[in-house]
């Protein structure tokens, strides 16, 4: 595939197969709630895993935010040896640690049958991206060393060109096959969410916030109706009626 | 009442204060290495003084290639005294009139073309001129482009620094070692881009001068300023004398010094 559909055109697919997929499985479920409710305990069975699995992946989201966040922070960090290789190792142990947690969930996930095969289907290949993109973090940490340095002066400016709707894919073509299968593989397990059980947390979340947001508009006619109520203004308008 | 702390809050207690400990060391260590650029090498005359000797010197006279309208100026600051010549570019007509007996033979040496008079140009930047030309004129090469071999041990060190990250550039470019390695650096090189041990004699002075003009990566489109000329300088010095540490390179460059040096 040429670079630019990769990293032009395939991060914004992704993002819109992320989002309309979404969108099409809360309006498909938005009156079935309690069944999507009822679906949760059974994502959790194959995505939740161990506490350690969710605490490094946090741990590696956050990692690659504050990377995009606060590229000059770091590379300020890193700007001491010492702290270059704290920050290093600790990533490259928090990346090992979800590598492992992740053999353990996928072994159970392989363990259990679950009702549909669709699911499932889904399921595995949305495991499978996440391992080619731990393993390919991994492998980039080992062999193309001081990543948190390089990646905030190449892929953070990428990134943000990307959101800044430019998306410059130079800074990405010349990269190793690694980076750039780390790239993909996360834009990717992204845009298969929508497919898997784990799209029940999503839509059930969307659901609470509009839930929520829908309360002040609620309130607001409420007072209205009150309003109108105290005061009637036919009464105003046609008072000969009275 | 006291509350006893738990092991996983000790530890965790243990961890900030080691992760303090360690940024402070380390903000120590770089306060220690920071580059003082206060005196750059090379800066013995104006910039401004080359500009001026380019606008309003070069069209009649040359530096050691002849006479060309007006005499060579090459060792004009040896042949006349400062006094005079300050007198001379600023009214060049009133030292003639004057029967000062060297503009009399100047001016009739030359056609009776006379200098014009530069009474714009205040005392400063006159003095700035001769300054220049003093110093070798057009001849001199930007500090980034004399050659690797010219440097002192000094510029070699802060090369190594700048490698490695110990002494921060002025412009903020990040530090070699972020993507590359040279031979003996270990794991403080970085392993993204080549390893330049050989790269010195790869591309050799002209080239590699300019190379570092140019960031690897354009962080921000916006920026006019990458390497000092001094860091850059450096920089090149430090990758030569990396080069002459590989067996195979050492016998090159001794059989380009037996060839004569490239300078």
């Amino acid at each position: 595939m040429k670079p630019n559909f990769l990293f032009v055109a395939w991060p914004y697919m992704a993002l819109a197969l992320f989002c309309l997929g979404i969108v099409g499985r809360y309006l498909l479920s938005r009156k079935q709630m309690a069944a999507v409710e009822a679906k949760l305990p059974d994502a959790w069975t194959v995505f939740g895993g161990s506490k350690l699995w969710r605490i490094s992946l946090v741990l590696l989201l956050l990692g690659h935010l504050a990377g995009l966040v606060f590229p000059h922070g770091i590379l300020l960090w890193n700007g001491s040896t010492i702290r270059l290789y704290l920050l290093e190792g600790f990533a490259f142990t928090v990346g090992v640690v979800a590598l492992g947690s992740w053999a353990v969930l996928m072994w159970r996930h392989l363990e259990r049958s679950g009702d549909s095969a669709a699911a499932e289907f889904a399921d595995t290949v949305f495991l499978a991206l996440l391992f080619v993109g731990l393993l390919s973090g991994l492998l980039m940490a080992a062999f193309y060393r001081w990543g948190s340095s390089w990646g905030a002066m190449t892929l953070t400016p990428y990134a943000v060109s990307l959101l800044r709707a430019n998306p410059t894919a130079g800074f990405v073509t010349q990269m190793p096959f690694l980076v750039r299968l780390h790239i993909f593989s996360w834009f990717a397990a992204v845009a298969v969410v929508p497919l898997t059980r784990l799209a029940a947390f999503i839509v059930l979340a969307l659901h609470r916030c509009f839930g929520l947001m829908g309360r002040p508009v609620i309130a607001v006619g409420r007072a209205a109706e009150a309003w109108m109520q105290r005061h009637d203004p036919a009464a105003r308008i046609w008072p000969e009626e009275d | 009442m006291a509350r006893t702390t738990t092991y996983s809050e000790r530890l965790l207690r243990s961890a900030m204060l080691l992760l303090v400990l360690v940024t402070l060391a380390s903000e120590i260590q770089r306060a220690n290495a920071q580059d003082d650029d206060s005196n750059p090498v090379g800066a013995k005359f104006s910039p401004d003084a080359m500009a001026t000797f380019n606008k309003r010197c070069s069209a009649c006279h040359t530096y050691g290639k002849g006479i060309k309208v007006g005499p060579d100026l090459k060792g004009v600051t040896e042949r006349r005294k400062r006094e005079w010549l300050l007198r001379f570019i600023h009214g060049s007509s009133e030292v003639i009139k004057s029967g000062d007996p060297t503009a009399t033979a100047l001016f009739a040496q030359f056609k009776q073309q006379r200098m014009p008079d530069w009474t714009d140009l205040s005392e400063k930047q006159i003095n700035d001129i001769l300054d220049y030309l003093a110093g070798g004129g057009p001849d001199i090469k930007p500090l980034d482009e004399r050659n690797a071999d010219l440097a002192t041990r000094a510029e070699i060190e802060t090369g190594r620094q700048l490698f490695y990250g110990q002494m921060h550039f002025k412009h903020d470019a990040q530090p070699c070692a972020t993507c590359h390695s040279v031979q003996g650096s270990g794991l403080r090189g970085g392993s993204l881009g080549p390893n330049l041990s050989s790269v010195y004699f790869k591309y050799q002075d002209k080239a590699l001068t300019s190379f570092l003009r140019h960031p690897c990566f354009q962080w921000d489109s916006s920026a006019t300023s990458y390497l000092t000329a001094k860091e850059s300088f450096a920089l090149k010095a430090f990758l030569r004398q990396v080069a002459l540490q590989q067996p195979t390179n050492t016998a090159i460059a001794a059989g380009r010094s037996e060839g004569g040096s490239n300078r």
